[in-house]
């Protein structure tokens, strides 16, 4: 067990190390390669004089060789901003204004503030509207498929099956959209967009504005999840195991929810940990639908205004998030599931 | 009164070809005690009357009729919880692959257990693991105290058998349905499989129904036999009777198709052809196309069981009775 965690965490240092490569390249000598997207023309103000460029491009560190700034990011990445970096970036500032300037993934061209800072401001409403959503699709897909796999065409099975196509076939800014319309608009039940910070003395407003955001994410995971289970409970209804259990006197009960259920969510486990590292770095239609000033608009921010930092930042932050969520995904399951445990 | 009696029963499923007759007018009955052996090939019904008899078919397919009397009680007419009772503590069943049959997120003496706990409420945890970890002793499982914590997955296939053997028996049923049980094993485990459950049913007294489609088992195992083909019963007796006078055309290929049995001829005797579908059966014997010995009358008339030699042998063939014992007696039986 020990010795599978070890491995899977080398293995995840790996992608991330493959992730950040892609990232600089793509970001760096590929972009600069093209003079109109030039950060450091867009940098240098309008009409700029070739020594000025040349100057921003100092500032910038980007007139190092490549290799370099590669080792100068992961450095940074791994041990936080070197000294030469700091004097560089934030010459006169002390220690602690340094630290909001310039972190562990850079400073941000365009709000000249440490990247790290940018991120973790957002992290919160990201997060809120994942787990939230998560709770949502995981509490109505569970049962809902469950129930139509053991009454397969049943009215109720049919009517899922229909309501899955639709919800598939919805995109999440038209939902938003007839959803805000109605529930805000219309009967004034919900706030019109925004994030309120989560408090445990007061956690309505943080969950009251976060309800239409989050029912309208989680629909078309709803919609997978239904299909997944549904699927996942129609074969294991078929195992033979499940005539045993029958065999043995079982009520059909005891047989649905002890003998088939679980086997049928051992794979919604994996599938549900993944999309949470996946939604952790940005939903950003929601976001944007909903005003919610998360990661998602912070990318297209970023990525919009050529902050090289900061999208790559942003984009290496996701890329972890991923990671991390495959491991914990990996480790939960031989937990969960003895076959895995010992091969 | 016999302990289990099935009388005129078909079993039906609804496809999107058309209705599946898989089993039509199968009648048998099981006393206390014996073993009752169903042989004939793949598909001709034998599981399928099996799992009708104890109504784990899905409703949604399968349709069933004829009267099924077990201990005095219909099955085919009791409520579902009268049969939940039934299933498991008077009738139990083990099935064809072990390698499936068992739940692979639970551990062995859980499994094991339920079987006992399911009809016994009162059963504690730690009594229903002793009794478990007895049975598992009884059915030859080395060191079965550790063999409760195992995942199916960590045991062989003879060892899952073993197991299922083990929670069918828990209860100590009046009736053992066991279908193809040795199938799926290799030859030695095979012979394990069977002398175990020999063993056991002499000292529990639980009676058998074993279905298989070897004959050498059925010869060793089982006090009466019937033959199926195509979803219905063409010969029934008692084993002496139906091996050393078989009496259908059909027992007569599956006699000859048994190895070592005419060694003269290098090559192994096959029935030529194969079964008829069951969505659009043929009027007349179901065997007649394959029958060396068919007669114009096979193909129009449905021949009824009639009685053959024997105690309780009956027999459905057009053949007159002369001819048939003729054939009979080239087969010496003498092994069975």
């Amino acid at each position: 067990m020990l010795r599978y965690t070890i491995r899977r965490l080398l293995w995840g240092a790996l992608v991330i190390l493959g992730v950040s490569l892609s990232v600089f390249v793509l970001f760096g000598p590929v972009l600069r390669a093209r003079s109109d997207l030039s950060p450091a023309r867009l940098y240098a103000g309008k009409n700029p004089s070739a020594a000025e460029i040349v100057q921003v491009e100092k500032n910038l560190g980007l007139d190092k060789p490549v290799m370099q700034q590669y080792g100068d990011m992961m450095y940074r990445l791994v041990l936080g901003p070197s000294d030469a970096e700091k004097k560089r970036l934030c010459p006169n500032a002390s220690e602690d204004r340094c630290r909001e300037l310039v972190g562990r993934l850079g400073r941000s061209y365009a709000k000249q503030r440490s990247v790290d800072l940018l991120i973790w401001d957002r992290i919160g409403a990201t997060a809120s509207l994942t787990m939230v959503a998560g709770v949502i699709w995981m509490s109505v897909s569970i049962p809902v498929g469950i129930i139509s796999a053991i009454r397969p065409r049943s009215w109720f099975d049919r009517t899922t099956v229909t309501g899955v196509l639709v919800a598939q076939s919805l995109p999440v800014y038209y939902f938003g959209l007839l959803a805000l319309y109605f529930f805000t608009y219309k009967l004034h039940l919900f706030p019109q967009g925004g994030y309120v910070k989560f408090s445990f003395s007061n956690p309505w407003p943080w969950l009251w504005h976060l309800i239409l955001p989050a029912t309208t994410l989680s629909l078309t995971f709803m919609a997978l999840y239904v299909r997944i289970v549904r699927g996942g409970m129609m074969d294991a209804m078929g195992e033979d195991y499940v005539r045993t259990a029958r065999a043995k006197g079982a009520s059909e009960r005891r047989t649905v929810f002890r003998h088939a259920m679980r086997n049928a969510l051992l794979p919604v486990v994996t599938i549900f940990g993944l999309d949470l590292g996946l939604l952790l770095g940005g939903a950003i239609l929601t976001e944007a639908t909903f005003g919610l000033q998360g990661l998602g608009q912070l990318s297209v921010s970023a990525a919009s205004s050529l902050d090289v930092p900061l999208t790559s930042g942003v984009v290496l932050f996701a890329a972890i998030l991923i990671v991390v969520a495959n491991i914990v995904v990996d480790v939960a399951y031989a937990f969960i599931d003895p076959r895995i445990r010992l091969s | 009164m016999a302990l289990l009696e099935v009388h005129d029963l078909h079993t039906s499923f609804s496809t999107d070809d058309g209705l599946v007759r898989a089993v039509e007018g199968v009648s048998f009955s099981v006393d206390h005690g014996r073993v009752l052996g169903i042989v004939g090939e793949s598909g001709c019904g034998k599981s399928v009357s099996m799992l009708s008899i104890m109504r784990l078919l899905s409703m949604r397919q399968a349709s069933t009729s004829g009267r099924v009397m077990f201990d005095g009680v219909d099955l085919l007419e009791a409520s579902a919880a009268e049969m939940q009772n039934l299933r498991g503590r008077e009738i139990a069943m083990i099935f064809q692959d072990p390698m499936t049959s068992l739940n692979p997120v639970y551990r062995i003496g859980w499994q094991v257990a339920e079987a006992a706990r399911i009809h016994d409420a009162t059963l504690s945890k730690a009594e229903a693991n002793k009794r478990a970890e007895a049975m598992l002793t009884a059915v030859g499982i080395p060191s079965p105290r550790e063999r409760l914590a195992s995942y199916p997955h960590e045991l062989s296939g003879g060892m899952r058998q073993r197991v299922m053997i083990a929670m069918a028996l828990i209860n100590n049923p009046k009736l053992l349905i066991a279908d193809e049980p040795t199938t799926a094993l290799d030859v030695t485990t095979q012979a394990q499989i069977l002398e175990l459950i020999r063993t056991l049913r002499t000292d529990l007294g639980s009676a058998v129904v074993f279905i298989t489609h070897d004959l050498g088992v059925v010869a060793e195992l089982c006090d009466e036999v019937v033959v199926m083909y195509a979803g219905k019963v063409v010969e029934r007796g008692g084993v002496r009777d139906v091996f050393h006078a078989p009496q259908h055309p059909y027992t007569w290929g599956l006699l000859g198709s048994l190895p070592g049995r005419n060694l003269r001829s290098k090559r192994l005797f096959s029935i030529a052809g194969s079964p008829p579908s069951l969505l659009d059966p043929p009027t007349g014997c179901r065997f007649a196309m394959r029958c060396i010995h068919v007669m114009d009358r096979c193909r129009n008339d449905e021949p009824a069981l009639v009685s053959a030699p024997g105690d309780e042998h009956f027999v459905a063939c057009h053949l007159a009775p002369e001819i048939r014992n003729d054939a009979a007696n080239q087969f010496p039986g003498g092994t069975a």
